[in-house]
């Protein structure tokens, strides 16, 4: 096992110095330059080939790029265009944000779509089996913005019992918790049933049930146990996403996340902003991932790194 | 297993709480003061994100002027009778030759700090706002500003301070505008020491200026916090402070105002037909006309002959799209210069949609078969992708093929810059009540995507800036603007845009002007 997550450090590695090469080239590709944006209005050629001069934008790229390199290993992107904010502090200042609002939207899909998807493998073919189905099918495929706009108008505007915007107060993270959150217990609740039902139809059960323990015990106990292997993976990539932010959540909630960070350094073609984001993200996908296939070995005793299940 | 789940639930939980735990030194990072007005006459307000300092010397964002317009102070105002003294006893004295100008202070006009104003902090406030670049060119007719811009000169020579309360700033030309120019938010004045000591934290944890209130936190995401100030040269004001709450969601802002935790709301161009009818929201809904308009520029190395040029500006249907995509916001322009200001001609027809005419002129030019246009739409402002899709319907009878091409606000200005756009639909305000403001772009940076010249307008642009006598400026730009819209084709506008708001009722006394200043000053909240 310490061969094989050091094995994976060595890949995240990698995988980080590919992703920081990608996103420079990228960004020097993509039209638009950061000086003009940032000078607009009335600055002529001279001034705006100054700035950049200043900004040390008219280096070689490859200077540019070793500069950005060294930067990042020391956690250092340098200062926002923009909003002259040091860019590690602005990450971690949206961070915090986002992280609560990833943690209580995970909380919200796990609790709500796990059970949903153990009730509805229990009660396969009936009923409510379908309208869980439906309801996650709806949860999955609505999307986010209008989920928001509608529990604003509903829990909001009408009944008026928790606030539509800001984050200011543990209420006010509830209804972006549920439009950020009901997508991922959409897609819990479905691959849940689908793992329920798999595990629900092995040899074990039926063991289980011939011997005559009780149904709960064998859905909760033996089955559940085992159904979970698949789920833990999808709630592992799903806290990734949620990490990242989601723009149109954190814009119709004023949430100033990771999200919306990224969204307008990209506009503003803020590199320094943008690099770190883009880093930000790429980082939280390989570290998710990496405990996620940690924690996968940990959990199945069969699967050994290397090794096959014999 | 049950218990690792438990476990990271449990875990993800408290650090959520943890999270939450440090929210107040998360949001309040760039926070002032912190603190800020509790209880008593207070106005929310709600206002987008502006995301940087609130300095508008380097940032040009209206959302940043609507804030500091309540803070900061010029030395002299523009109102709709006209321009006023605002920092000074009375309007500046100008020399025969119109090259000199002699001011004086109001005496002992304190900033938020306490300080008081001098002649010193005025002369810094210029140099300053020369130094950042962005709106430096506002003073290009001040004698010292090139040496400045060159670098060869720290400070600005044509400002001469004779006394604490009096100076002269002298013109290497006249400039009619002049005084316009120093009534805009870019020459606020700031108290130097306290600028110079906060450096780049100015505009976020500190900002002081002689204005009816001063800030006393601005939380980053979160909002600005202002309170009145006491020592306010104009005596105190009603209000006991205003909050700006940032909320970016146009929607969201709406659903606040209704909810009755905000007292301002902007009703965007899109959500206005859903709220105009709303029995309960109409009679709280206020609209102006903000001087400047929309209008189709044409890249003049792509479209080099003027009859392509009116051909496309005869295939747009400007009253459909007032009615069918700005819902009734927007009229009909019958100038590019609009009214309320000089060179506004009152007497020109409006522009017509005529692809019969326009079929014609493209066979004049050399296409009897039509040709393609490639318009570049900035996705920053959907409502001009609407528009663009309209145009492309209504030029087809014409025989012009228009391909719509949308692009992000940041690639659209390095295109529009480099030459890329052939064809573009961009709204332009003015800075200052002035014509010169409304014209200057079609020659200097910021409608390069034209890349137009025309030798006579640009010697009536000159003319314009150089004589104060009001008729005839009016002559000159009423000629510069036809050349511009009617002769050459440069540009066309397509519409003048009326900008509502929602407004609390039980506030009296709020000004907001046609450059989209936003003044609190005046206002009260009545029970």
């Amino acid at each position: 096992m310490g061969s094989y997550i050091a094995k994976r450090l060595l890949q995240t590695i990698f995988v980080l110095i590919g992703i920081s090469l990608v996103t420079f080239i990228l960004l020097q590709v993509v039209p638009g330059d950061p000086v003009a944006l940032m000078l607009e209005r009335r600055a002529d050629a001279e001034t705006i080939a100054r700035v950049r001069h200043e900004l040390g934008l008219d280096r070689p790229y490859i200077v540019q790029y070793l500069d950005f390199v060294k930067g990042a290993i020391h956690l250092d992107f340098g200062t926002s265009y923009f909003t002259r904010e040091v860019v590690t502090d602005a990450l971690l200042r949206s961070f915090r944000v986002t992280f609560k609002l990833a943690c209580m939207s995970f909380v919200f899909a796990a609790a709500v779509g796990i059970p949903c998807g153990i009730f509805a493998a229990a009660k396969r073919g009936k009923g409510i089996d379908t309208v869980v189905m439906v309801l996650s099918i709806i949860g999955v495929s609505a999307p986010a913005f209008w989920v928001a706009i509608i529990l604003q108008i509903v829990f909001g505007l009408r009944l008026n019992w928790f606030p539509i915007s800001g984050f200011d107060s543990p209420l006010s993270y509830v209804l972006p918790s549920i439009a950020l959150g009901a997508r991922y217990a959409g897609n819990m609740a479905r691959i849940t049933r689908t793992s329920m039902l798999e595990v629900l139809n092995q040899d074990y059960i039926r063991t289980a049930r011939a011997k005559g323990v009780r149904r709960s015990v064998i859905i909760l106990k033996h089955a559940l146990k085992n159904a979970l292997i698949p789920i833990v993976t999808l709630i592992g990539t799903d806290f990734g996403y949620m990490l990242t932010g989601s723009m149109l959540i954190e814009k119709v909630f004023s949430i100033p996340g990771i999200g919306k960070l990224a969204v307008d350094a990209m506009s503003n073609r803020d590199l320094p902003l943008l690099e770190g984001t883009v880093m930000y993200i790429a980082f939280v996908f390989v570290i998710v991932n990496l405990i996620v296939d940690i924690s996968y070995a940990f959990l199945d005793p069969r699967i050994r790194i290397g090794k096959g299940a014999k | 297993m049950k218990k690792f789940l438990v476990l990271i639930l449990i875990a993800l939980m408290a650090t959520s709480l943890f999270a939450g735990g440090s929210r107040e030194s998360a949001a309040t990072s760039s926070t002032a003061t912190g603190g800020g007005v509790t209880g008593g006459k207070i106005v929310r307000v709600a206002a987008a994100n502006p995301q940087v300092a609130l300095d508008p010397q380097r940032y040009t964002y209206s959302i940043v002027m609507k804030i500091t317009d309540n803070i900061t102070e010029s030395l002299l105002l523009t109102t709709e009778e006209g321009i006023e003294p605002d920092l000074l006893t009375g309007m500046p004295e100008i020399s025969d030759d119109q090259l000199v100008y002699s001011f004086e202070l109001l005496p002992d006009v304190q900033f938020h700090n306490g300080e008081i104003l001098t002649s010193s902090d005025v002369k810094y406030s210029y140099e300053r706002l020369i130094k950042l670049d962005r709106m430096a060119s506002l003073l290009q007719n001040v004698v010292g500003y090139d040496e400045m811009i060159a670098g060869t000169a720290d400070e600005l020579a044509g400002f001469n301070i004779i006394d604490d309360t009096h100076f002269t700033i002298t013109l290497k030309m006249p400039y009619a505008p002049f005084l316009s120019v120093l009534s805009t938010s870019y020459c606020a004045i700031y108290p130097e020491d306290a600028c110079e000591a906060a450096g780049d934290d100015w505009g976020f944890t500190v900002l002081y200026g002689t204005g009816p209130f001063k800030m006393d936190s601005y939380r980053t995401g979160v909002g600005v916090t202002l309170s009145r100030f006491d020592g306010y040269h104009g005596g105190p004001v009603k209000l006991d402070g205003v909050e700006y709450r940032f909320i970016d969601d146009v929607n969201t802002q709406i659903l606040e105002y209704q909810m009755g935790n905000v007292d301002y709301a902007d009703v965007d161009p899109s959500i206005y037909p859903v709220y105009s009818s709303n029995p309960s929201l109409k009679d709280q809904m206020h609209g102006f006309q903000p001087i400047g308009c929309y209008s189709m520029s044409y890249n003049t190395r792509t479209f080099p002959d003027p009859k392509v040029r009116e051909a496309l500006a005869l295939s747009i249907d400007r009253q459909a799209i007032c009615d069918s995509i700005l819902h009734g916001t927007a009229t009909v322009p019958t100038s590019y210069i609009p009214a309320g200001i000089i060179g506004h001609d009152d007497t020109l027809p409006e522009f017509e949609y005529n692809p019969e005419r326009a079929k014609e002129l493209l066979a004049e030019a050399g296409y009897p078969n039509g040709i393609d246009v490639r318009v570049t739409v900035n996705t920053m402002y959907q409502g001009n992708v609407a528009i663009a899709t309209a145009f492309q319907q209504q030029a087809r009878p014409a025989g012009i093929n228009v391909i719509v091409d949308q692009v992000d606000s940041a690639a659209w200005t390095d295109m529009r810059l480099n030459g890329g756009v052939d064809c573009s639909i961009s709204n332009w305000y003015v800075d200052y009540s002035d014509p010169e403001s409304m014209l200057y772009p079609m020659t200097n940076t910021d409608s390069r995507s034209s890349f137009w010249h025309n030798a006579e307008f640009e010697q009536l642009l000159r003319d314009g800036i150089a004589t104060t006598d009001t008729e005839e400026r009016q002559a000159i730009y009423e000629r510069a603007e036809y050349i511009m819209t009617r002769e050459d084709w440069a540009t066309t506008p397509l519409y003048n845009e009326t900008k509502y708001y929602l407004l609390n009722p039980s506030i009296t006394g709020f000004e907001i002007d046609s450059t989209f200043r936003m003044f609190w000053k005046d206002a009260d909240i009545v029970q």
